[in-house]
Order: structure tokens, then sequence, then C-alpha cells
């Protein structure tokens, strides 16, 4: 008994030595950033003076007035993640419900392009899409007179946000026909004859079912938009633009003329990664249900 | 609800699941289609849900052909094999799915609820959900969605298949009462001969998309049409052993060359009349041959399986071996010698290359 104990804990003693020692990098990196966001300067991760001037930029532009505040920055960031993630995913779940459900022509075809799509380079697309985002601009209302997320044409929230959906697409729908391929077809012939529209099983029986595929698109979608700097960047103008995300502002701190301020750079930095932490913590829970085996019982 | 289905056909690409199947079902009917795996059972019961499409032929319901009508408007309940439960709903919200869909009042949702729970005895299940339910508990929740709106016909797909040997006896038993009291056309599928002639009016046996036979249970295990229902319908499986029709002294006899069976002219006349080239298949069960007869065939005992009513014997019969039923004690070892007799008013007789039978028409 007692040797059995023993050994048990000696393994789980090198089990976290181990995670430990290979987290440890990591680990340092985030308390550095952190430690430098409240330091004057630092040497390592010392810190040869405490001050919480990096984080003026939470009330005051650092650039000047001509510059959005931080705070709409972030709700243009956080407007255009939500607005991504929801096209995301409910066009993802439409089309992937069709290929994983229903016979047409190019099925097997639309499948295959879409693996290919998703390992497409996105750089390389970006002149043609100038192009087509300038087009959508000269749509009334469409174009750029919708309220909040500006439109879906040039230099609009919307405008990026569209994009953005386009590059992500091919990854969602390879992830949820994956969950709508695990659900037995019994279930969704019973609804039928149970009296439901396609539409309806669709809505009221499948997704219910595939949640958690829904809850970890979200988060995929939700964080690479948080994160996205090349699509915003393009497709938005001026650094100090009405459409401006975070990622494109901390650009701001980084011109020819003036010493970038990097432990600013850092806060700002800490500052986006906030929500995100914050977005996880509430929907772990979800994602790791995915590997917990996703819809239960049912036989 | 009469349902007659007329010529029906589904091809899956090259393979025909289903082919020409023709069936008459009077209303309120229990009918079972029974056969082995991969017959065509479950196409046929989706075709007659509208799930699947017929490749050709007709579905009536009544005298209103129904091919082109939904699903949810075939007036239709099912239950399938795998119950198909909503995992994210109670039971209580599995019941009542199709009246939602339906905007049935709230009120009028929740008597319906207990009339039918009350009939297969699950009040007490009603909000919990699918996972937190037993199989046969699951079951009767799948029974209760499919008759709550209080259908023509009602579907039923193996629905006993996954449930333990005792439940599925009792569960056996109360759907048939049920069945009976509702009143309602019942259409069960089945690979268990058991379950299908103890429950049900009428018998549709089916093989690689064909009906092979279509008649009460009593008739299936008495007149079997051909080889095929011949082998499938009984357990222990009736013996069935090639032989031709010879004339010896005066007597009429099938034999081959470890057993000699003499038989009445009359049956005799049937298969000179029938019979093309002398090649026959005898059919005889096991209850239908006796054993330690004073007179008879020669065997040596091959292996002796009590089953409590009755003993299994297998005995060898020169090359042939034979499964006879008898009753208990049975007191010969393996390797004794016993003698059988044959009860010739008892045999099937086949066309060994058509597989049809003999003395039927
Ligand atoms: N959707 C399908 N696509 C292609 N072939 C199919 C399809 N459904 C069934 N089949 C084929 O049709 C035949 C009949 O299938 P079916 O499911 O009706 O058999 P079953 O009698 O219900 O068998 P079981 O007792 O195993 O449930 C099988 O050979 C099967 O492989
Ligand atoms: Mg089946």
């Amino acid at each position: 008994m007692v040797l059995n104990k023993f050994r048990l804990n000696l393994k789980s003693i090198l089990a976290y030595g181990a995670l430990i020692a290979f987290s440890m990098p990591i680990f340092l990196v985030f308390l550095w950033l952190v430690i430098t966001t409240f330091s004057t300067r630092t040497e390592g991760l010392e810190s040869l003076g405490w001050t919480l001037s990096n984080w003026s930029f939470l009330w005051k532009s650092p650039f000047g007035p001509k510059f959005q505040s931080i705070w709409i920055v972030t709700l243009n960031t956080f407007i255009l993640a939500t607005v991504m993630t929801t096209i995301v995913v409910f066009v993802s779940a439409m089309s992937a419900y069709a290929l994983s459900r229903m016979k047409f022509a190019g099925r097997k075809g639309f499948l295959s392009a879409t693996l290919i799509l998703h390992a497409f380079p996105s750089v390389t697309l970006l002149i043609p899409i100038y192009f087509v985002l300038r087009w959508i601009t000269k749509v009334p209302i469409i174009g750029q007179g919708l309220p909040l997320i500006g439109g879906f044409g040039f230099n609009t929230i919307g405008g990026v946000a569209l994009v953005m959906v386009a590059f992500q697409l091919p990854f969602g729908i390879w992830i949820m026909k994956g969950f709508f391929d695990n659900i037995s077809w019994d279930m969704e012939r019973s609804a039928l004859i149970d009296g439901a529209s396609r539409f309806q099983v669709w809505w009221k029986i499948l997704m219910p079912n595939i949640k958690p595929g829904i809850a970890a698109l979200s988060i995929f979608a939700f964080i690479s938009a948080w994160n996205a700097y090349i699509i915003p960047f393009t497709f938005t103008v001026g650094r100090a633009g009405k459409s401006t995300v975070l990622s494109v502002y901390i650009q701001n701190f980084m011109s020819e003329s003036v010493m970038t301020e990097w432990n600013m750079v850092a806060a700002v930095g800490l500052f986006q990664l906030i929500p995100v932490l914050i977005f996880f913590f509430f929907t772990q829970e979800a994602l790791l249900n995915i590997y917990g085996g996703g819809a239960k019982g049912g036989a | 609800m009469e349902v007659r289905l007329k010529n029906l056909s589904k091809h899956f690409g090259k393979v025909k699941a289903v082919n020409n199947f023709n069936l008459e079902i009077n209303d309120g009917e229990f009918v079972a289609l029974l056969g082995p795996s991969g017959c065509g059972k479950t196409t046929t019961l989706l075709m007659i849900a509208g799930i699947y499409k017929p490749t050709a032929g007709g579905i009536y319901f009544g005298d209103k052909i129904v091919n082109e009508v939904l699903p949810k408007d075939r007036k239709i309940g099912m239950v399938f094999q795998s119950y198909a439960l909503y995992p994210h709903m109670t039971a209580f919200d599995n019941i009542t799915f199709p009246l939602k869909l339906l905007r049935t009042p709230k009120e009028e949702r929740e008597k319906r609820v207990n009339e039918v729970a009350k009939l297969v005895q699950i009040e007490e299940l009603l909000d919990r959900k699918p996972a937190e339910l037993s199989g046969g508990q699951q079951q009767r929740v799948a029974l209760c969605r499919a008759l709550i709106k209080k259908p023509d016909i009602l579907l039923l797909d193996e629905p006993l298949s996954n449930l333990d040997a005792k439940l599925r006896t009792l569960m056996r038993a109360e759907l048939k009462r049920l069945q009976r009291r509702l009143g309602i056309t019942t259409i069960f599928v089945t690979h268990d001969q058991v379950e299908a002639m103890t429950m049900s009016d009428k018998i549709a046996l089916l093989q690689l998309g064909k009906l092979q036979q279509y008649s009460s249970s009593d008739e299936l295990y008495n007149r079997p049409v051909n080889l095929f229902v011949a082998g499938f319908i009984g357990s222990p499986p009736m013996n069935l052993i090639d032989v031709s029709l010879e004339q010896e002294e005066g007597k009429l006899l099938l034999k081959n060359e470890d057993i000699t069976i003499e038989i009445p002219s009359k049956i005799s006349k049937l298969i000179q009349s029938r019979s093309q080239d002398n090649k026959i298949v005898l059919g005889i069960r096991p209850e239908n041959i006796t054993i330690d007869h004073k007179r008879g065939e020669e065997a040596e005992v091959y292996v002796v399986e009590p089953m409590g009513m009755q003993v299994l014997v297998t005995v060898k019969l020169g090359n042939l071996q034979i499964k006879v039923l008898t009753a208990p004690p049975f007191t010969k070892k393996m390797g004794e010698e016993v003698k059988l007799h044959f009860n010739v008013n008892k045999i099937h007789l086949f066309d060994k290359n058509t597989e049809k039978s003999l003395l039927l028409n």
C-alpha cells in the first residue's frame, strides 16, 4: 500500500515537474510583460522604478486629441470580433449542415475547395479585395451608411469583418461539418416525422446538440478577429481613423520621428490581452467539453 | 388506416434494398416485417414514413397515394431502433415536441402527455433527460413521442432489440396489449422471429429486398412456400435433406445414400407433376421426428442438449446430421444407437433448383 502510494506520488511529481519545466519560459515571458508595463525601465525581470504612467493611455490619448480614445478603439475591436464571430458561426453551421446532410452536385468539389482555400495565403488577395470593397462602398446604405459597424464597404468595421469572415469560413465549415457528421440521422428523421421543417430540424434539434462545436468555433473566430492585424490595417484608413482597432492602434507607437515607448506598447498589448483572458475563462468548460464526447445520451 | 405497398422498390446505386414489394395491411392490424440483417426492413419503413422516396412503385394509405406527402403530413408515429430521443430536452419536452410544432396550447400538451405517460407508466420520469434514463425507459419515452399525435399508423423499427432478454419479453407483451387497446395499424420491424410470431397478426418475411411470404405466423411455420422460409422460421431450424424420388418394389421412396423414407402416392404424384429433374429437398422439423421408436432408420447419437422443457438431440445418419426434439428424460449417451421415425404427414418438399415448395400451390 505504502509503496504503491509512494510510486503514484513519484509519478505525479515527475509529470508536474515536466509540465512546469516546459511552461516556465512562457510564464516568464508573461511575467516580464506585466513587470514592464508598471516600470520605467527593466533589466531582465527586475524593475528599475515602478510607475503607472505606462497606463496613462487609458484616460488620455498618448498621441494627442485628434486620435481616437482607447475606449472607442476597444469598442471597435469588440464590434468587429462580435460581428465576425456571429456571421462565421451562422454561415459555417448552415453550410456545414448542407454539406453533411444533403446530396447535391459539386458537394465533393466544394469540400476539397474549402480545404484548399483554408491553406491559401490571404496576403496575396489583399489588392483584389481592396477593389471589391471600394465597389461595395458605392452601394447605398450597405456600403457606408450603417450604424455601429459603419457598413460593409472600404474603411468600415463591417467591411473588415466581411473580409475576415471570408478567410475564416473554410476552417469554420470544416469544424462544424465534423460535429454534424457525428449526429445520428435517426434524430433528424425523427424530428421530420414529428413535424419539423428542415430549418426547424437544424435550429431546434441539431444546433443545441453541437453546442461544444459552436463554442469552439466562436472562441477561435473571436480571438482571431480580436488579434487580427493585416486585414484591419489594410482596409481602414489612417491610424487615427474612426474604424481603428487595437492591433492597428499599437502601430501608432512606432514612427520614425519619435523614440518608441516600448513600455507603453507592452501596456497596450497587455490591455488587448485582458478581454481574451476573460473570454477564455468563461468558455473553457465548453472548450473542454469537445473532448468529453460532444452530445451525450440518446444511445 | 389501411396501408398498401404496390411494386415498391428502392435502389441505392446498384444495391436493390427493396425490390418489387407488394403488401396489404388492414386497418388495425399488427404486421411484422421480418428478415435477416440488411434485407431492407428499415428501408421499407423509412419509405412508408416518407423519409426515403421510392425508386418505383406506390405507397397507399387508404385509397390515397402518399408518395409525395411529407413525413409530417402522413399522420404516422415512429420509434427508431436507436430511439433517437433529443438529448438536450427532458422526457417531457421530447414527448411534446410534435405538439409544440403544431402550436398546441400548453394545458392541452400537459393533458396529452399525462395520458400517454400513464399508458406506459413513465409519469415520474418526465423531467429527466434521456441520458438519465435506462434503455427501457428511453424506449417508452420514444413510444410516447410516437403516440402523442394520435397517429393513424405506428411504425416501430426494432424497438426491443436494445433491451435485455427479460425486459424484452415484458415489453413484447406490453406493446401487444397497447396496440390492441389503441387499435392503431402497426408495422413492426424485427429480425427476431420469436418477436414477430408472438406479437403480430401477420408476418411479412423478406430476404434481399424481396418478399418471401406474407401470412400468419401459424401458416408461416406450417406451410412455408420456399426453402428460405422453411430454413428461417423455427428454432431449432428445420432439417433440410437432399433426396430424390424413387420407386422400389412398388413402394414410393424419397431417398439418398443415407436415408430412405416411404411416402404416400398422393405426395409422389405432386412431385412427379412439379419437379423437373427429380432433385428434391426434404424438410422436416425436429419435433416431427420421433426417437427410439421400435422400427425406423438407425442412427448414432452425436450430441445431446437438454433445454428444460425438451431435449435437442443431434444424431448422425451416415454423413447427415439431423436435429430431433424429444421429451425428457432422454437417457441415451453420445455414440449410442437410436432409431428414428419420420412423421410423413409433416414433411415439406422443395424443388432444389427453384427452391419453391412442391406441396403448396
Ligand atoms: N442510405 C443508404 N445508402 C446506400 N445503401 C443503403 C442505404 N440504406 C440502406 N442501404 C443498403 O440497403 C440494404 C437494406 O438496408 P436496411 O437498412 O433496410 O436493412 P435492414 O433490413 O433494416 O437491416 P438491419 O436488420 O441490419 O437493420 C442494405 O444492403 C444496406 O446496405
Ligand atoms: Mg434496420
